[in-house]
């Protein structure tokens, strides 16, 4: 089990390190113009220069990044127009931009985008589940059929169009309207705002859930043990519930860990559409104004979530599949 | 130049999608003029007995909460630093300056603030502001003199703000060589000084009879020297407003909470009708506006600054028209022709040839965002004169194709190369310049547009070696404050070259004499004047003018007192209220 774990978890560092590498190199390829974005078009030779030599854009690509690493493990000390930024570790660079540490502005979005996410999950995977088990147990029935055609013409709908009518006349009106405010200032006003977005993300993905869980559920519910746990004369609940459903949960914590990965680095549209600022609005701002320092950040962010919960849901395998663990 | 709101302006004025409001009522029931209308002419103000309070907006109340919308954010609150006109308009909820302009039936009206509009010597070289007492920051601290000769002093910085407006470093005595309190820390700098504890007293090199108008920039709003954080200074400047930064999220969100430390008494234009305010910004313009239209909960208190989304005319001009924020904006665009490569009667000949209705379209121009423009000077700035235009520079029409060859024939210059940059990788720069090149070669031209990336443009459109001889920035102009002032000395003076804010790349000592010689005199002398260089200038066909713009925003059904701050083209913010 700890060699299991220590395996995944030293290919997940992998994993990291070269995206970092990969992130690195994609901007000494792509036309970006850093510094202007950065200065601005009155900039002076001299702040340019002072910008290039904070960002160590002069500095060969090596040492570059062996300065970006440094920052990480240890944290650096930035100057920024004759002011002196301490930049802690983690330090993921500077945001000249908006004069702040990137990794401050990270760990501001991140709240948002967590609370998101988490509060969509409790939502898909709740009513997704449930009524995927359901369809599963009464499979064939009208309830069955109606869950089927139900999720399948809610995942025809492009999600953005269910979000963008969800905002423009439900938010405010029948739904509290968007925004966010941080759980500690009142966890009443945390979730009031974020409502309309967990229903519309939630309900959207619980489709897909659905017929995950149902889908699984059938194949789990037709499988030898079950027939055998049947002929030991337990009965149908445990059955079901304690055999049938760990066994089909399985493949769909799979899906789970991947879209909770995703959605954490890029709920996008989420965020975009509701008015709240997390890791996909800061990165994609970042994008549009060649915010190099974010960009990076954020880039390297979404890609330690995307590991580490991978790592989790591997580790949740050992517990949903004994099969996981002695292998 | 003063810059559009940063979503359109970095690489100069290209498009213009700006728009100003001119709503004469404090409400938002009938604003302005209809779709159509025409920007209405202004005539120059200056109140220098202007006392707070300032007037109450009719049906104002107090209390509740504005969210404003915007695609892009400010690119900073530096008040130093700030030229772009989103952050500037929001500055004016926070911070004070020496002179501010008040709106009078929709008309700027340039007024004192901190200190008194100045007095001028003799020889006109010395301005001196007496500076109002018991005015504090928001931490209770006075303003004192010596911080608004601080803040002045910083602006020399340019190695740190480079963005700020930078007429101090033309028209101040010394301006030239200072470099700011940071590297010239001994230095003997006689531009600006100070005299008892409320004289500020200002050396210039030359004349600048516009100064009072040019205090009225948040670059002139006061700095205590033991709180300036520098480059931090943005995330949190202190405000002498009625409003203060509460909460700032660089780039996404700000909060702003009453400043319980300004006095309503000393502002001549000021209210603090709302509770707090919130800026929002990165969401889609087109859901943001249309958010605001539906008005649904909260957003019947927001106002969308980003300049209505075509898409969305059939709704602002129909049954929700009072939603609708029109009014006016300080800036003309158009198209520069480089007057060292290209010939007069060339010059002349693309103008006949030009397809100002095919650009109209194929830019996305509506009425709403622009109307034809024939002259340098918008007329929302005093002075402008709506004389008859300059042959082929009136901003309409699809062109002369046949004409042009006949002019370029009897030139001899059949075939002439013109080549200008344009950026290719998006849409609607690619169809203007594709417009363009066809009716140009139609025209006898050959055509060269030179394609570059976005983030190339920027540099390419600034550098007047190139090869290319017509489209180089910039490509529109905004005024700084509202007279000719901040326009033909910047634009047209030899020197303007170098300085990278040419139009035509005039290098002409009769004209440059000619406008310093304007430039000297009082504001109310200098208008007519302005206007009759207007049309000469036009006359040697540097510049094909095409659209004046207009603003035109959404508010919320509860918003009330919104109207256009013809300054900036945006909402005027400081009059704005909910009516409950």
């Amino acid at each position: 089990m700890a060699g299991y774990i220590l395996k995944r978890g030293v290919s997940a560092l992998l994993v990291v390190l070269v995206t970092l590498l990969l992130s690195f190199a994609m901007f000494f390829l792509a036309p970006k113009d850093p510094i202007g974005a950065i200065c601005g078009p009155r900039c002076t030779p001299e702040r340019a220069a002072e910008i290039s030599q904070s960002l160590h854009l002069d500095d060969p690509v090596t040492l570059q990044f062996a300065q970006y690493v440094k920052g990480i493990v240890a944290g650096h000390t930035i100057t920024s127009g004759g002011a002196t930024v301490d930049c802690p570790a983690p330090c993921l660079g500077y945001s000249f931009r908006l004069g702040q540490p990137v990794t401050k502005l990270l760990m501001q979005a991140m709240p948002i985008t967590v609370s998101i996410v988490v509060g969509a999950a409790v939502v898909y995977l709740t009513i997704g589940i449930l009524s995927g088990i359901l369809a599963a147990r009464r499979r064939g029935t009208s309830f069955d059929k109606s869950i089927v055609a139900g999720t399948l013409g809610l995942s025809s709908v492009p999600y953005f169009i269910v979000a963008l009518l969800v905002v423009l006349y439900t938010a405010g009106t029948f739904l509290p309207p968007s925004q966010y405010s941080p759980f500690l200032d009142g966890p009443l006003s945390w979730a009031s705002g974020l409502t309309a977005a967990w229903l519309t993300l939630g309900v959207v993905n619980a489709a897909a859930y659905a017929r995950y869980s149902r889908a699984s559920m059938i194949e789990a519910l037709g499988e030898d043990y079950i027939r055998t746990a049947r002929a030991k004369g337990i009965s149908e609940r445990r059955v079901v519930y304690r055999h049938g459903l760990r066994s089909a949960l399985t493949p769909v914590a799979t899906i789970f860990g991947l879209d909770l990965a995703g959605q954490l680095t890029g709920a996008l549209f989420t965020e975009r559409i509701f008015g709240l600022p997390g890791l996909g609005v800061v990165t994609l701002e970042a994008f549009k104004t060649d915010d190099l320092p974010v960009m990076m950040g954020g880039i390297l962010l979404g890609s330690v979530l995307l590991v580490t919960l991978n790592l989790m849901v591997d580790i949740l395998y050992t517990f949903l599949d004994p099969r996981v663990r002695l292998g | 130049m003063r810059r559009l709101r940063s979503a359109v302006a970095v690489g100069a004025v290209v498009t213009l999608g700006a728009a100003a409001c001119g709503a004469p009522k404090p409400s938002n029931s009938g604003n302005g003029s209809g779709s159509g209308s025409s920007i209405s002419v202004q005539a120059n103000a200056i109140d220098p007995a202007a006392k707070g309070p300032a007037p109450a907006v009719p049906g104002a109340r107090k209390g509740g909460e504005v969210t404003v919308y915007a695609t892009s954010p400010p690119s900073t609150f530096d008040p130093t630093d700030i030229y772009f006109t989103d952050s500037n308009e929001i500055g004016k909820l926070l911070f004070r300056t020496p002179t501010t302009f008040a709106l009078r039936n929709g008309k700027p009206t340039l007024v004192p603030d901190l200190t008194d509009v100045g007095e001028v010597s003799d020889d006109k070289l010395t301005w001196t502001f007496t500076m109002k007492k018991g005015i504090r920051y928001e931490n209770g601290d006075e303003v004192k003199v010596e911080d608004l000769e601080y803040a002045i002093l910083r602006s020399f910085a340019r190695d740190v703000y480079p963005n700020g407006p930078a007429y101090q470093n033309t028209y101040f005595k010394g301006g030239k060589k200072y470099k700011g309190p940071y590297k010239d820390k001994d230095a003997d700098f006689k531009g600006v000084t100070t005299s008892g504890d409320d004289k500020l007293i200002i050396k210039l090199a030359q004349p600048f009879s516009d100064l009072p108008f040019y205090m009225s920039f948040p670059m002139f709003t006061p700095i205590p020297q033991g709180k300036d954080t520098k480059q931090e200074y943005k995330n949190k400047p202190l405000a002498t407003g009625p409003y203060r930064f509460d909460k700032y999220t660089p780039g996404t969100e700000l909060k702003l909470a009453r400043n319980d430390k300004w006095d309503a008494n000393s502002d001549a234009v000021r209210h603090d009708y709302p509770d707090a305010w919130t800026f929002k910004w990165g969401q889609d313009h087109i859901k943001t506006q249309q958010q605001v239209l539906n008005s649904n909960g909260p957003d019947a208190n927001a106002i969308d600054y980003n300049g209505v989304d075509a898409s969305l005319l059939g709704e602002v001009t129909g049954a929700k028209s009072s939603q609708l924020l029109k009014g006016e904006s300080p800036c003309t665009s158009g198209i520069q022709l480089d007057s060292r490569k290209i010939p007069l009667e060339v010059r002349k000949a693309i103008a006949k040839a030009y397809p100002y209705d095919q650009i109209w379209k194929a830019a996305g121009t509506t009425e709403l965002s622009a109307e034809p423009a024939s002259t340098v000077l918008p007329p929302s700035v005093p002075g402008h004169k709506k004389y008859t235009p300059v042959e082929d520079l009136d901003g309409q029409g699809t062109g002369d194709p046949e004409g042009a060859k006949k002019l370029l024939e009897a030139a001899g210059k059949l075939n002439f190369e013109l080549s200008w940059y344009y950026d290719n990788t998006q849409p609607v720069p690619q169809q203007v310049s594709q417009v363009r090149a066809d009716a140009l070669k139609k025209a006898g031209f050959a055509v060269k547009p030179l394609g570059v990336a976005s983030a190339k443009l920027r540099e390419k459109k600034s550098d007047y070696d190139a090869s290319v001889n017509m489209g180089q920035s910039p490509a529109g102009w905004c005024s700084d404050w509202p007279t000719g002032g901040s326009w033909f000395p910047v634009l047209f003076r030899s020197q303007s070259i170098e300085e990278g804010t040419t139009w035509g790349m005039l290098s002409d000592s009769v004209l440059d004499a000619k406008i310093n010689e304007i430039n000297e005199l009082p504001a109310e002398q200098a208008t007519a004047k302005w206007a009759d260089l207007d049309r000469e200038i036009m006359e040697k066909y540097v510049f094909l003018p095409s659209t004046y713009s207009k603003m035109a925003d959404v508010v919320g059904t509860n918003v009330g007192g919104a109207e256009g701050d013809p300054t900036m083209g945006l909402p005027f913010l400081p009059n704005v209220y909910l009516k409950s």
